[in-house]
């Protein structure tokens, strides 16, 4: 009954105020107005009353009248003004000019409908997973004509206890399905009403998210779903997926198989559906929210604009421009909600040429970039804020003509406050309605339009196989530098979805960890060799995320795919080459031919299949061919390659993904840690070349230039370390193969110590909410402190957050002897390395003469309590583990 | 403003400021082309076996030049003494004494010359061949253009467009006449038939051609990457040479391209070895607009307007040519040619549907971009999908294709009903509803096998077998082709192993083919192996080369009769 009269009460309310701003009290301190100024006049209203200048506002008020007035009323008006003097009260006359064109405009502005919400834009955090978080309360879904601007709009849907997110209309206007959910505590699902307000239903149900519905033209729904149960990779949230369903709701189908989000589907005029796609293959994290395409049926996963732009991070959103080709986007920051410029894209200029987006709205200072290297990233600069002043929610309505809702977002102790405008693409535009208080947003328009083309077929349900062909994988290959034949097989790589949410610490940005460079658990599916005429023609898994990596003759990389593909089941996905121009139709080129008519059959790896796994494909050949000298007390180089476990890993993953031979200066300069360069540093110094996602490059991978094809490690094996150890061929294959697969250690995403960092902390515990040391870490950081360690190598510094890196090694919990805080220090003659002070510090350093040394002695009591520990309690990379699962919930709502 | 109503065999002449029809020719079978000499006489070719050319004046057919099979194209030189013909199934072009239809020469052109124009001089024809010649399982072929000598002083000159080249249709010169610009398609017959986008299987182009060196200078795409601009017909040049306009028929629009901006883009180094495979070239110099016709086939430039036919809607589209490629274009203006009824028979809604490049995705091709000329074939192999990957099959001619289940060269499909709805939905990836289906049927239904040019005429005008095709028919009969290749149609419909199946298909039986029209369907056998018919009945790897061992009087004979089918 409350919750009734709760509603009532705030519709009351709602209709109340529903009022046109009367005319007269537009002026130029209405923002629109003075925005429309700004953008005709190429200064700010303030700015020119600082400094008249007649030519600039007669500029304005020309441009304003020739392009959009549409009777002689404004431009008899402007006729009569003279043009001889500053004092003229230009800015007046804008605003008058202004109010008449925007009666004349409204005019021509179809029908709408849009969302009011209490709560401005009522959602925060990263907007790919925004609809998992906390919303805000009371919404309502109106309609209203503007050409009829003395008439109210009409409320056709409120909720006082939920929240409504978007709205999409059938093509014929009438009928709307929208986001709704009706508690903030409950998941969002698909509802359709009626323009009448006849007709609520909801349409989808259970405990997930349900989003971003549109109609598909032959009457099946397309919309996000967190369904797929998985996580996003880094932030604590889930991951969503395109879904189809018919009219009502039934029939639902999985259409994509990305890992992590795919959000804001529309329709293009051709049938296929555009969505903005999130990936994080190996590459910057803040970048990869790309434009692609996709049939309803799965097929065809397409790039259409922007897998290479740094800014804006995301390209969210496309909606078609009726009578063009091109599509309207929100620019928007990656940790932010969707708010930014809007912008055109014309693809037909280049589908990762920053100039085919252009701004038209001119809100912030976001600029179309792309990185000038490919190992360029993202810091995180402007284009990653919040945006105060921003646009939101663009409806195009033909070319040069949009809908948006405009406004600014609450801070500052300010409400936020946005309004919906009719926009031209010059950056005119003019309020729609407004009652001085009510936010509005997502505006539609109700006019019938012509359906898009429907693309017929629906995605298959069960798993099974496709096929891909490669016509030529030189075409692309070749002119990046690889010769015709030096391919001798591509790698076929699956990205296993995130099985648990991010709910500890990150290490590596990891949670759970996986390893020092990917996000991912990969799975090696094997690999296909390549054919002299370059075409590959192979059975892959279909229904799942894939990549693939050409190889040379030795098994090294020479191109990594830096982004994902998929394939429906019973799919033939075809490909010209690898990564050549998007823009060229098939070359001529030699007939494709196959004696047998049948694909190939991908031939897994000899090492093991399954997932890469460090500690059974890579350790072995460590053990092998490198641990004779690399391990014990004082391992030649000081590069321990056994596999004794370290804190999160083990000591030759530390040794080759972090510490080089002689670079091991970083380690005691804490300082570094605060460098946006940390990460990377250490990437590019290491034995083996792998990317770190939050440094990421945002590029394509250059041919011949990454991964194992670059790494010191490589150049070491095959010089045949100076005649100290002849690596077999397969042994070599599988440490490429290792690099390759950017560093992985772990080949699970299930957790032994959920909560703590990377989950997988074995140092520490969570106990009631909390993560505490291990007694043997309280042990080993008194013996620090009281030896004054301290003086040099500052604070034990541990706060279980992961992020102390200098701890990684150091202590070795297989066999405590062998840990470097014990051996560093110690005397050569007593087995140790023998290392002195640090000269410049000019400081004295406390050498170990012998093990009998006091501080020695309680490191290394310590340091067994921790092996004692870690063998009763055995981590993820060991025997005996046992998983401990944590929440899945694809319905939760996050409160951030 | 005279406009040939082929299909009601007649002529229009409209006010061309009105749009008033002031009057009706008809003519004695489907006029196919038409030219004005600067007397009034207007010469019309009219497109039979027994081809002529009717000569209009005053608004009655005055007189009719005899000339050779299917005249499809013609044109009067500047001094208007002379016809340039050319004859489609004769393979020839004609010229003729404009006076009183005089044969002066007559000279090879390569395979159904289709489309001519003249240089400004006179001298030079350009003659575009629609298909082209030669064995389709190998890794190069492609149509061409013919330069004739109007004086037939020297012998014609060949011009081969770009691997892929097929379906040529339209010609036009450039004011100078230093340049021609051929339209046709660029068949990407070399990979699988997997998809449309960028182009995958049929792109659609203008070629550059530098007549003063006889040579191509470019073949420019005019698809967008994401959207063909399919089955280019008509071209023209405006006559200040501002503007190249183009009909597409299939996607049912016209390109304005900005002619001195494309030629001054091809000049610049490597862009005219790169355009016949780039899709971008054409965005930043041309306006893609519809045509507001329906079937836009033939084109005037002229006036600051331009002129299209609407070959399905029975009208014209004018439009003033925009005076940059900036400015916006301008509304076209209808002219209606006949009376505003819908067409309501089948035959030629289907006909429509089947040129129609809207039934495709993203509008890459139409049914006429594979079986251009009235359904029949590109003379191009295709690797489609219903049969496995890596054996392409050579493009079948839809003649009698209704007739003669199952289709497909391995009889994958039952029937021609199955196989028009698996073409839109496997090849044009889109699927139409029955009553479009149907349409296309009833059309293919309706096709009529064009006699023969190897046929002779007699003395009544009626076509027959040659006395040596009627040895053939001997040689045919004592041989037993007739096994398999049972008249009437000529195949017994069933299918054989006769060793023809090659990688994949080994040990594979092939549908035997129709003989009818094999005149005009080269190359023959599944995989497009044979050039020739002799080809076919000389390859000692499979049966039919058996042939070999009769006299070379009677294979000539029997190949004959074969092509007098």
């Amino acid at each position: 009954v409350i919750a009734i009269a709760r509603q009532v009460l705030f519709l009351l309310i709602m209709s109340c105020s529903w009022q046109l701003v009367a005319a007269e009290s537009l002026t130029l301190s209405d923002p629109d107005c003075a925005a429309s100024f700004r953008n005709l006049a190429s200064v700010a209203p303030e700015a020119w009353q600082r400094k008249p200048d007649s030519a600039a506002a007669q500029r304005a008020c020309t441009a304003l009248v020739a392009k959009l007035a549409r009777s002689d009323q404004a431009r008899a008006e402007l006729a009569q003004w003279t043009t001889n003097a500053a004092q003229e009260p230009w800015l007046d006359r804008f605003a008058t000019l202004w109010q008449q064109v925007r009666r004349e405009q409204l005019a021509t502005c179809p029908p709408i409908a849009f969302v009011t919400r209490r709560d401005g834009y009522g959602m925060g955090g990263a907007h790919a997973v925004m609809f998992a978080q906390k919303t805000g309360v009371g919404a309502a879904i109106m309609t209203w004509n503007p050409a009829q601007p003395d008439q109210a709009p009409r409320a056709i849907f409120t909720t006082a206890t939920g929240f409504v997110w978007d709205l999409a209309p059938s093509s014929d206007g009438q009928t709307l399905l929208f986001t709704y959910k009706e508690a903030v505590d409950q998941p969002f699902h698909i509802w359709r009403i009626r323009r009448d307000g006849s007709g609520l239903k909801q349409l989808t149900s259970g405990r997930y998210h349900d989003f971003n519905p549109v109609f598909y033209p032959d009457g099946r729904i397309v919309f996000c779903s967190t369904r797929v149960e998985a996580y996003s990779m880094c932030q604590d949230y889930l991951a969503s997926v395109l879904y189809t369903c018919d009219a009502d709701g039934g029939d639902l189908r999985r259409v994509d198989f990305t890992t992590i989000c795919t959000v804001a589907p529309a329709i293009l005029p051709d049938g296929r559906i555009v969505c903005t796609r999130w990936e994080y293959q190996d590459k910057g994290l803040n970048t990869w929210e790309g434009l692609w395409t996709i049939n309803p049926d799965g097929r065809r996963l397409q790039l259409y604009y922007g897998n290479t732009l740094i800014f804006p991070n995301a390209r969210y959103g496309a909606r078609p421009v009726p009578g063009t080709d091109e599509v309207l986007v929100t620019m928007t920051p990656h940790h932010h909600p969707p708010r930014g410029d809007i912008a055109v894209i014309d693809r037909k200029r280049g589908i990762e040429n920053p100039l085919a987006m252009r701004k038209v709205t001119f809100e912030t200072n976001i600029v179309p970039t792309v990185g000038k290297t490919w190992l360029d990233y993202m810091r995180h600069g402007d284009a990653n804020k919040p945006n105060p002043w921003a646009v939101c929610d663009p409806w195009p309505l033909r070319d040069g003509v949009f809908l948006a809702s405009f406004g600014r977002a609450p801070g500052n102790n300010q409400p936020g406050r946005n309004r919906l405008c009719l926009a031209h693409y010059d950056g005119t535009r003019f309020p729609l309605w407004d009652d001085g208080t009510t936010q509005a947003f997502y505006p539609v328009s109700l006019a019938a339009t012509t359906p898009p083309r429907a693309i017929p077929g629906k995605a298959p349900i069960e798993a099974g196989d496709a096929t891909v062909f490669v016509q030529d994988v030189y075409r692309g290959l070749e002119e990046r530098g690889v010769q015709r034949g030096e391919v001798a097989s591509l790698r076929v790589i699956r990205q296993q979805p995130k099985r648990w949410n991010t709910e500890g610490p990150r290490v590596f940005d990891h949670y759970p960890l996986v390893g020092a460079g990917t996000y991912y658990v990969k799975d090696n599916l094997g690999e296909v060799p390549v054919r002299a005429d370059g075409s590959v023609h192979v059975t892959v898994p279909s229904n799942v995320e894939l990549f693939f990596i050409a190889l040379d003759k030795q098994g090294r990389e020479l191109q990594r795919m830096g982004s994902v593909m998929q394939c429906t089941t019973g799919e033939t996905v075809s490909c010209i080459g690898c990564h050549e121009s998007r823009d060229s139709a098939p070359p001529a080129a030699a007939r494709y031919t196959n004696p047998s008519g049948k694909p190939d059959r991908l031939t897994p790896p000899p090492w093991g299949t399954g997932a890469f796994d460090y500690v059974r494909h890579v350790q072995p050949v460590l053990d092998r061919n490198c641990v004779s000298c690399h391990a014990g007390r004082a391992p030649a180089a000081g590069m321990d390659l056994s596999g004794d476990k370290t804190r999160f890993f083990n000591m030759s993953f530390e040794a080759l993904t972090e510490r080089g031979v002689i670079d091991q200066t970083h380690r005691y300069q804490p300082a570094r840690q605060k460098n946006d360069d940390f990460y990377g540093d250490i990437a590019k110094r290491a034995w083996v070349s792998y990317y770190f996602i939050n440094q990421g490059p945002s590029g394509v991978f250059p041919a011949k230039g990454s991964g194992s094809y670059v790494s010191k490690l490589t150049r070491l094996i095959e010089s045949g370390h100076g005649g100290k150890v002849n690596v077999p061929d397969q042994d070599r294959r599988a440490l490429y193969a290792w690099i390759d697969s950017n560093a992985n250690y772990y080949a699970t995403w299930d957790l032994d110590r959920p909560h703590t960092a990377g989950g997988r902390d074995t140092w520490h515990r969570f106990n009631n909410g909390r993560i505490t040391p291990e007694p043997w870490v309280d042990e080993l950081r008194t013996a620090w402190n009281s030896a004054n360690c301290t003086a040099c190598h500052g604070a034990f510094g541990d706060d279980g957050r992961g992020w102390v890196w200098r701890s990684r090694n150091d202590v070795n919990l297989t066999r405590p002897e062998n840990s470097r805080i014990l051996n560093a220090h110690l005397a050569r003659a007593a087995g140790g390395m023998g290392i002195g002070g640090n000269a410049a510090k000019d400081a004295p350093v406390p050498v170990f003469a012998t093990t009998n040394d006091a501080t020695y002695r309680a490191f290394l009591a310590a340091i067994e309590h921790g092996r004692d520990a870690l063998r009763a309690k055995p981590s993820m990379d060991m025997p005996g583990a046992v998983a401990v699962p944590q929440e899945r919930d694809f319905g939760k709502t996050f409160s951030k | 403003m005279w406009v040939a109503e082929s299909a009601a065999q007649r002529i229009a002449e409209c006010d061309a400021a009105s749009g008033a029809i002031i009057r009706r020719v008809s003519v004695s079978g489907p006029p196919l082309a038409l030219t004005i000499g600067r007397d009034g006489r207007l010469f019309v070719a009219v497109a039979e076996p027994r081809g002529r050319i009717a000569v209009i004046r005053d608004g009655a057919v005055a007189a009719e030049f005899p000339c050779g099979h299917t005249p499809s194209a013609l044109a009067l030189t500047p001094d208007g003494n002379r016809l340039v013909v050319a004859e489609r199934f004769d393979g020839q072009v004609a010229v003729l004494d404009a006076r009183d239809g005089r044969v002066l020469s007559r000279q090879p052109a390569i395979r159904e010359p289709v489309a001519l124009a003249l240089t400004p001089d006179g001298a030079t024809a350009v003659v575009v061949n629609l298909l082209p010649v030669g064995r389709a399982d190998g890794d190069d072929l492609g149509c061409s253009v013919s330069l004739i000598d109007v004086n037939a002083a020297q012998p014609p000159r060949t011009i081969r467009l770009p691997n892929g080249s097929t379906g040529a249709q339209g010609v036009a010169l450039s004011p100078d006449g230093a340049f021609a610009y051929v339209t046709h398609l660029v068949a990407r017959y070399q990979q699988p038939a997997t998809q449309l986008e960028r182009g995958w299987m049929n792109t659609n182009a203008v070629s550059v051609i530098d007549l003063s060196h006889a040579a191509l200078v470019a073949t420019v795409l005019l698809d967008d990457p994401e959207s063909g601009a399919a089955n280019p017909w008509a071209v023209a040049v405006s006559p200040d040479g501002a503007w190249l306009v183009v009909t597409h028929t299939g996607s049912q629009e016209i390109s304005l391209i900005d002619r001195p901006a494309l030629h001054r883009r091809l000049a610049e180094p490597g862009v005219a070895a790169r355009a016949v495979d780039d899709l971008r070239l054409i965005a930043s110099l041309r306006r893609r607009l519809p045509a507001e016709v329906e079937g836009p086939r033939t084109l005037l430039v002229t006036n600051g307007q331009i002129w299209v036919a609407g070959y399905f809607s029975d009208d014209l589209a004018v439009r003033p040519l925009p005076a940059s490629r900036a400015e916006a274009p301008a509304p076209s203006r209808r002219i209606a040619l006949g009376p505003a009824n819908p067409v309501r028979d089948p035959v030629r809604l289907g006909e429509a549907a089947f040129n129609d490049a809207r039934q495709c995705f993203q509008t890459w091709q139409s049914c006429a971009s594979c079986h251009p000329g009235e359904a029949r074939v590109d003379a191009v192999n295709w690797d489609l999908l219903n049969d496995g990957l890596g054996n392409p099959k050579n493009t079948k001619s839809l003649l009698n294709a209704t007739r003669t289940p199952p289709s497909m060269w391995l009889g994958v499909r039952a029937n021609a009903t199955v196989a028009i709805r698996a073409g839109f939905t496997h090849v044009q990836y889109l699927t139409v509803d029955d009553r479009t289906a149907g349409v296309v049927e009833a059309y293919l239904a309706s096709l009529a096998p064009v006699p023969s040019p190897r046929l002779e005429t007699d003395a009544n005008g009626q076509r027959r077998l040659s006395a040596r095709a009627e040895r053939g028919q001997a040689v045919f009969t004592a041989a037993d082709c007739a096994r398999c290749h049972r008249p009437p149609l000529y195949t017994d419909q069933r299918q054989h192993d006769v060793g023809l199946g090659t990688g994949p298909d080994v040990g594979k039986s092939f549908d035997t083919p129709s003989l009818i029209e094999a005149w005009r369907t080269a190359p023959y056998l599944h995989d497009g192996r044979a050039a020739t018919i002799r080809d076919v009945l000389t390859d000692p790897a499979h049966p039919h080369g058996r042939a070999a061992t009769l006299s070379p009087d009677d294979l000539d004979a029997l190949i004959l009769f074969v092509e007098s089918l």
